[in-house]
Order: structure tokens, then C-alpha cells, then sequence
């Protein structure tokens, strides 16, 4: 998919682990590691919103269109 | 405080096709065993046929192309035929093996579809209803429904051969019982089928989006 899940660099940049996100964002870890790993096929508004409150930053930081990353 | 298991529909029908496929698996051995006459040493085949005596009226036909005598036959007479084999060497026979195999695989190919039944009720009991394991089950069942009534008519087929061969049926007309009407009803059933199994994919795509929206 061309779209890429940037939410590891901005974990990384917020020093927040996978488990204190997910407590924060109040989804389930597995759930959490398919957004991180890129498997997931779709977000819904209120999760993005949730991950960007907890980690203060915008939609794009997280989200990043490339063209032509079509093989997953 | 006691648990009670739930009691639902997938799981009384979950049920319902393994008592089948229990019954059926027994009948088919007992089959096996009467065909190759294992507990009596008295090897036999049975079946039903169509038999008409005579020809119960005898019209001249009114259509000018083809003028001559036209023979109504009735075969509303079904019977069911007990055939007692000499001994078990002549159960190898090529027409009495060729029963048999027929037979049995319109058993086996029943069996397989109540087998198939009970897994896909096993599934919907543990909510796992749109699933790629049911979709390939439910076209197992599609490949497998008109095979029965094919390979029960080939098995019918034979059996009024063989009828026919005896001496006290020389003169008497046998059809087979099985029609290639059920055929015919089998191919429209699995068609069906393979309908649904379009919508059970479409189905399934939808639930995997599903589950992979977080």
C-alpha cells in the first residue's frame, strides 16, 4: 500500500513504549501492533484522533503517502 | 456456580450432522459387509428397479412422419431387489463390482457433504462465520451434491443390467429407479450453491477489512 505508518519514528521521538500507548490510545496491543506494522487496511478518525492527542502530533506525522509502494 | 453450556442453532444442527454422518457411516459399512457377505459367507446386492410387465395399451400414433404402433409402458412398478451372488468370487465380477463402487462412492460423496455440514456448524457455533476454511468447505459441498445422485444413477444403472439378465425378468422391461431427473436437480443445486459461495466471499472480504480497521 502506498501508505506508510510512521507511528514507530514518533513513538521512538515521544520515548513512549507500544503497551503505554495502547493504554492511552485504550486499544489493544495486538490491534496497536497491526497499525505499527503496516497491516492494517483502514483507521478509523477516532483512533487517529486518540493517537495524536497522546502523542501530540498531527495526522501526518504518523501518516505519509508514497507512490508506487504498491507490493504489500 | 455451575456453567451451562449455550445451546444454539448452529450447535443443535453441529449435532444433528454428526449423528448422520455417525449413521451413515455405520450403514455403509453394513453395506460393505452384505456386498462381500462378510458376516454370512452369502454375498448380495440390493437395490430398487422400475419394471413393467407388458405394455399396458398399444395406440397407433397419429403423427404423419413416423407411422407404426407406439408402446406405452408403465413403469410405476419399483421393486427392491435382493440379488444372491453364487459366492464371493463372482462379487468381483466387473458389473457387480461396478455396483458396488457406484454405490458406494454416492455413500461416500453423502457422507463427505454431512461431514462438511458439521465442520461448517462447528465454525458458525464459535462465531467464525465468514471464513475462507467455510467458503472452501461449502464448495466441497457444491463439487460433491450432484456427484451423488450421478454416481447413485451409474449404481441404478448397472443393478437393472443385471435384473434384466435373470431369468425370471427375460421377458419383463426394468428401467433403473434413479432418474437422470436428480442429476439434473443435483448440477441445479450445486449452482445455487456456488451462488452463495460468491456472496460468502464477498462476505468474507468485507470481515477481513473489518477486522484490519483499527
Amino acid at each position: 500500500m502506498p501508505i506508510i505508518v510512521n507511528l514507530d519514528v514518533m513513538m521512538a521521538k515521544r520515548k513512549m513504549s507500544l503497551t503505554e500507548l495502547a493504554e492511552k490510545v485504550d486499544i489493544t496491543l495486538a490491534n496497536l501492533s497491526i497499525l505499527k506494522t503496516g497491516k492494517a487496511k483502514a483507521i478509523r478518525f477516532g483512533t487517529l484522533e486518540a493517537i495524536c492527542a497522546a502523542l501530540d502530533c498531527q495526522p501526518g506525522d504518523i501518516l505519509e503517502y508514497l507512490p508506487g509502494n504498491e507490493e504489500s | 456456580m455451575k456453567f451451562a453450556p449455550k445451546i444454539t442453532l448452529p450447535r443443535i444442527l453441529q449435532y444433528v450432522f454428526m449423528a448422520l454422518l455417525v449413521a451413515g457411516s455405520v450403514l455403509l459399512v453394513l453395506n460393505q459387509i452384505q456386498y462381500f457377505g462378510l458376516a454370512d459367507g452369502r454375498p448380495s446386492i440390493t437395490g430398487w428397479v422400475s419394471t413393467s410387465d407388458i405394455p399396458i395399451r398399444s395406440v397407433s400414433m397419429t403423427n404423419p412422419a413416423v407411422n407404426g404402433d407406439l408402446r406405452l409402458y408403465n413403469f410405476n412398478q419399483q421393486q427392491f431387489l435382493v440379488v444372491h451372488l453364487a459366492g464371493r468370487g463372482e462379487v468381483f465380477q466387473s458389473k457387480y463390482l461396478g455396483f458396488i463402487l457406484f454405490k458406494s462412492l454416492a455413500w461416500v460423496c453423502g457422507l463427505l457433504v454431512l461431514y462438511q455440514m458439521f465442520r461448517i456448524f462447528q465454525n458458525l457455533h464459535h462465531g467464525q462465520t465468514f471464513r475462507e476454511e467455510n467458503i472452501r468447505r461449502v464448495r466441497y459441498i457444491a463439487f460433491l451434491i450432484p456427484a451423488v445422485p450421478l454416481a447413485a444413477f451409474l449404481a441404478a444403472r448397472i443393478l437393472a443390467g443385471i435384473v434384466r439378465a435373470l431369468p425370471d425378468y427375460q421377458s419383463v422391461a426394468v428401467r433403473p429407479a434413479d432418474s437422470v431427473e436428480d442429476i439434473a436437480g443435483g448440477l441445479l443445486i450445486a449452482l445455487l450453491i456456488f451462488s452463495l459461495v460468491e456472496i460468502f466471499q464477498r462476505g468474507t472480504h468485507l470481515q477481513q477489512e473489518q477486522d484490519l480497521t483499527i
